[in-house]
C-alpha cells in the first residue's frame, strides 16, 4: 500500500484494515494524517455540543410575532378600504337616484372619500 | 417525536395552534440549526441571523407543510439554502473574526478548539461544507445526503473526500507551525 491509497483510505473512514495498519506503522507521514484525519473528527465532535446564544429563541418568537401581526394589520387595512370604498359608492348610488344631477353625486363623492381617508386613519392609528 | 415530526406539527399550525407549534420547534431544533449555519458561514452572528431567518420562513410555511419529508430535512433544508444564498451573495461578510466566537460554546476541557476548524471550513466551498456539515453534525447517510443536496452519491463521496483532505491537510500544517504541545489530535 503506498500512501496515496493509505490517505485515501483513512478519509473514507477505514482506519482498520491490515494493510493500512501495516502502513502507518512504518510511515511517519501517513501517521501525521492519520492524526489530524481524527483531530478533524474530534473537532466536528466538538462542535456538536454547541448551543445557540439563549437570545435567539426569544428574537424570533418576537419576530414571528411581529410578522403575524403585520399581516393582521395589512389584512385588516385592506378589509377596512373595502368597507369604506362599499360605502362610498352605495352613498353615491343612492344620492344619484334621489338627486340625479352630476355635481352633487359628485360632492357627496368627495365628501364620502374625506369620510373614508379619515376612518382609515384612525384605523391606522389604533 | 418522529411520529409527530412527519406533519403533527403542521397539523397543530392548521389547527389553531401555530404558535405553540411553532415554539416547540424552535426549542428542538433552535441549537442543531445554529450549527449547521455556523459550520457554513463560520461567523456566529451571521449563524444567529441566519438561524432566525430560518425559522422566519418555517413560520410562514408550517401551515402548508404537507409532511411528504421529516420536518427536520425540511427546517435543514431551509437553513441550507438560507446559508448557501447568504455565502452566495457575500461570501466576505461571513469571513470570521476568530474572537467573535462565544467563548460559553467552548467545552470546559479544550479552551480554544473552534478557531482552527473554523479557520479550515474558510478552505472549502459552500457545497464542500454544506456535505460536511450534514455528514458530521446530521449524520446523515450517503444515500439522504444525496437526496438532499441533489447530487449522485458519487459526487457526495467525492465533496466529502475532498473536504476531509482539505481539512486534515489545514489541521496537519497547523500542527507543524504550533510547537508540540499535545493539542489537536482528538482521541
Amino acid at each position: 500500500m503506498n500512501c496515496g491509497h493509505a490517505q485515501d483510505q483513512l478519509l473514507d473512514g477505514g482506519f482498520g484494515g491490515q494493510d493500512l495498519t501495516g502502513h502507518l506503522a512504518s510511515c511517519a507521514e501517513c501517521r501525521r494524517f492519520a492524526a489530524s484525519v481524527e483531530a478533524v473528527d474530534a473537532a466536528f465532535h466538538r462542535l456538536r455540543i454547541v448551543l445557540a446564544p439563549p437570545t435567539l429563541k426569544p428574537n424570533v418568537l418576537l419576530r414571528a410575532k411581529l410578522e403575524q401581526g403585520l399581516r393582521r394589520r395589512l389584512i385588516t387595512l385592506a378589509l377596512d378600504t373595502l368597507a369604506a370604498a362599499g360605502c362610498v359608492a352605495a352613498l353615491a348610488a343612492v344620492l344619484f337616484w334621489i338627486y340625479p344631477q352630476p355635481a352633487v353625486t359628485a360632492f357627496a363623492l368627495v365628501l364620502g372619500c374625506l369620510w373614508a381617508a379619515l376612518f382609515r386613519g384612525t384605523a391606522i392609528e389604533t | 417525536m418522529t411520529e409527530r415530526a412527519t406533519g403533527g406539527f403542521a397539523e397543530e399550525a392548521r389547527s389553531g395552534r401555530r404558535e405553540e407549534a411553532f415554539e416547540t420547534l424552535v426549542t428542538i431544533y433552535q441549537h442543531k440549526v445554529y450549527r449547521l449555519a455556523l459550520t457554513m458561514l463560520r461567523n456566529p452572528q451571521a449563524a444567529e441571523d441566519a438561524t432566525q431567518e430560518t425559522f422566519l420562513r418555517v413560520w410562514k410555511a408550517l401551515p402548508g407543510f404537507r409532511g411528504d419529508s421529516e420536518i427536520s430535512t425540511w427546517i435543514y433544508s431551509i437553513a441550507r439554502n438560507r446559508c448557501l444564498s447568504m455565502l452566495n451573495r457575500s461570501s466576505s461578510k461571513c469571513e470570521i473574526g476568530m474572537e467573535e466566537l462565544p467563548e460559553q460554546t467552548a467545552p470546559p476541557h479544550d479552551p480554544d478548539p473552534f478557531p482552527t476548524l473554523m479557520e479550515a471550513l474558510g478552505q472549502l466551498d459552500g457545497r464542500q461544507r454544506e456535505a460536511v456539515a450534514l455528514f458530521y453534525l446530521e449524520d446523515k447517510s450517503y444515500e439522504e445526503m444525496s437526496q438532499q443536496m441533489g447530487i449522485p452519491i458519487g459526487s457526495v463521496k467525492t465533496y466529502l473526500h475532498r473536504a476531509r483532505r482539505v481539512l486534515a491537510t489545514f489541521f496537519q500544517t497547523r500542527d507543524a507551525e504550533v510547537p508540540a504541545d499535545g493539542k489537536g489530535t482528538g482521541q
